[in-house]
């Protein structure tokens, strides 16, 4: 069993890194892009909040399996054709973006009423109050969930590998190919996103209690 | 536009003029006219429901209203008439007009995530340019008047509801306000806490700030206005002097408001 996992030792780094980059690339890109149309949800015009509110509730509504067929099989009839790597990355930003929208959307829509109005008695416009005043503390309220969304990324960038993506899962089904020994491959990958996932649960939970407000 | 010259030495620090704002069909406020002297404390009072918080927070536009008009210091805030039309301002010409204009909030309203010291130097620092050490000097003036000077690095949860509403008024007080607009402001604390809030007020009052008072306490509209407004279902009743409004009531309306003071055992009526 030690003799197959130090054969695959490197591949399944190799597969750990693309895993992490991938998940590292979703949550930015997703995060702030979620972030900016949460924005428009909340404080837009109605055009452009009909636009984001269709979008969101569209890809929330579909497996992200499915996204990724279509980007896959779908796409190249249409003449577009992405490589694996920035179709992953694109689907995987796509999807996480209208979620982490909604979460975005929760905090800003949480925050006491009183919070603009005293910016705006104090003789802020609303970009002025957005910035300093509404968005820290939205960022506050969404340190926790986003943490949650973090996990459920890692855990979703293991579907990429069904479009070929060699991340952690995909490593992992050439190595049983090559070795016929599923159960110890399959457990060392497990082990792999437990580990960084309850790792980002712990960091998580710091991060809550270190956002509290008041004096430390 | 100067038609007024030869008045604006005695011109008031707020003049409302036939304000009407409703809700779809219901009328919130009906053809409200005021004025407020420079250095004059107003208190309104009323029941709940009487349109007195709108009517302040229309001062500032916190609401908007669909007729009359509203100046401060001679200047329009929310509408102008441009071209014989009622147009809504621009929100940089509102934002302006607010930065003279102090509001303190039933609820306090601190920012939770700045330090006292940074809530009450973010708006002069950040509105109006003020240099980052001269808001601060001028931040621990404030605290210091309000009693809260060593309480300039706490946050506003480490605060008591007295404590953090002296720091919304400081906060206010910052921008060098021309015109100061309580609303409520002792209603979310608690009994023992009311008083060092009111005595803050008392003297702003005393030092010759223009204030408007919306509040329940009888005992501080007694003691600190100029003049009391009585407001019922949206409008002003009765106004006049302290004194007159507590002592000699003429509307059926004010009495029966009065008396259910009286009857709840409120010192203000009892002497």
């Amino acid at each position: 069993m030690f003799d197959t996992l130090r054969e695959s030792g490197w591949l399944l780094l190799e597969g750990t890194m693309w895993t992490i980059l991938l998940s590292l690339v979703t949550l930015l890109l997703g995060g702030v892009m979620g972030f900016l149309l949460a924005l428009i949800r909340v404080y837009g015009v109605w055009p452009l909040r009909a636009v984001v509110d269709a979008y969101v509730y569209v890809v929330r509504g579909i497996p992200l399996l499915l996204l990724l067929f279509f980007m896959y099989y779908g796409l190249p009839y249409m003449g577009i054709d992405l490589p694996t790597l920035p179709g992953g990355i694109a689907v995987m930003s796509l999807y996480f973006t209208a979620l982490m929208c909604e979460i975005w959307r929760g905090a800003l829509q949480s925050l006491p009423r009183g919070q603009l109005e005293a910016a705006r008695a104090l003789g802020m416009r609303l970009p002025l109050a957005l910035t300093i005043i509404l968005v820290p503390q939205a960022v506050r309220a969404v340190a926790g969930p986003l943490v949650n969304m973090a996990v459920l990324i890692v855990k979703s960038t293991s579907l990429v590998s069904i479009i070929g993506l060699s991340e952690l899962t995909m490593v992992g089904h050439e190595i049983i190919e090559r070795t016929f020994k599923p159960f110890e491959i399959l457990g060392a990958i497990a082990v792999i996103y437990f580990s960084i996932c309850y790792g980002l649960s712990r960091l998580g939970k710091a991060i809550e209690e270190k956002v509290q407000y008041g004096n430390p | 536009m100067e038609t007024h010259e030869r008045g604006l030495a005695g011109s008031p620090m707020v003049e409302i003029k036939g304000v009407h704002k409703s809700f779809g069909a219901r009328p919130i406020l009906k053809d409200i006219s005021l004025k407020v002297g420079v250095g004059e404390t107003v208190v309104v009072i009323g029941p709940s429901g009487s349109g007195k918080t709108t009517l302040l927070r229309c001062v500032n536009m916190l609401e908007d209203f669909q007729k009359g008009d509203i100046r401060v210091n001679s200047q329009p805030v929310g509408y102008e008439i441009r071209g014989g039309t009622r147009t809504h301002r621009s929100e940089k010409q509102i934002a302006l007009a607010r930065a003279d204009i102090g509001f303190v909030f039933q609820s306090f309203n601190l920012f939770p995530h700045m330090s006292v010291m940074r809530n009450v130097t973010v708006a002069p620092v950040r509105v109006k340019g003020v240099d980052r050490d001269v808001a601060r000097e001028n931040a621990l003036r404030l605290l210091d008047r309000v009693g809260l000077r060593e309480k300039a690095d706490a946050y506003p949860a480490n605060l008591s509801g007295g404590q953090q509403q002296r720091v919304a008024i400081a906060r206010a007080l910052a921008l060098e306000p021309k015109l100061m607009l309580f609303d409520e402001v002792t209603s979310a604390l608690d009994p023992e806490l009311v008083e060092e809030v009111l005595a803050v007020m008392t003297e702003l009052a005393r030092d010759g700030m223009t204030m408007m008072v919306v509040t329940h306490e009888m005992q501080f509209a007694r003691q600190v206005a100029d003049r009391v407004v009585f407001m019922a279902d949206g409008a002003i009743v009765e106004q006049g002097p302290a004194d007159a409004i507590f002592g000699d009531p003429r509307s059926d309306r004010l009495q029966s408001f009065l008396r259910r003071y009286a009857s709840a055992g409120s010192p203000a009526l009892t002497n």
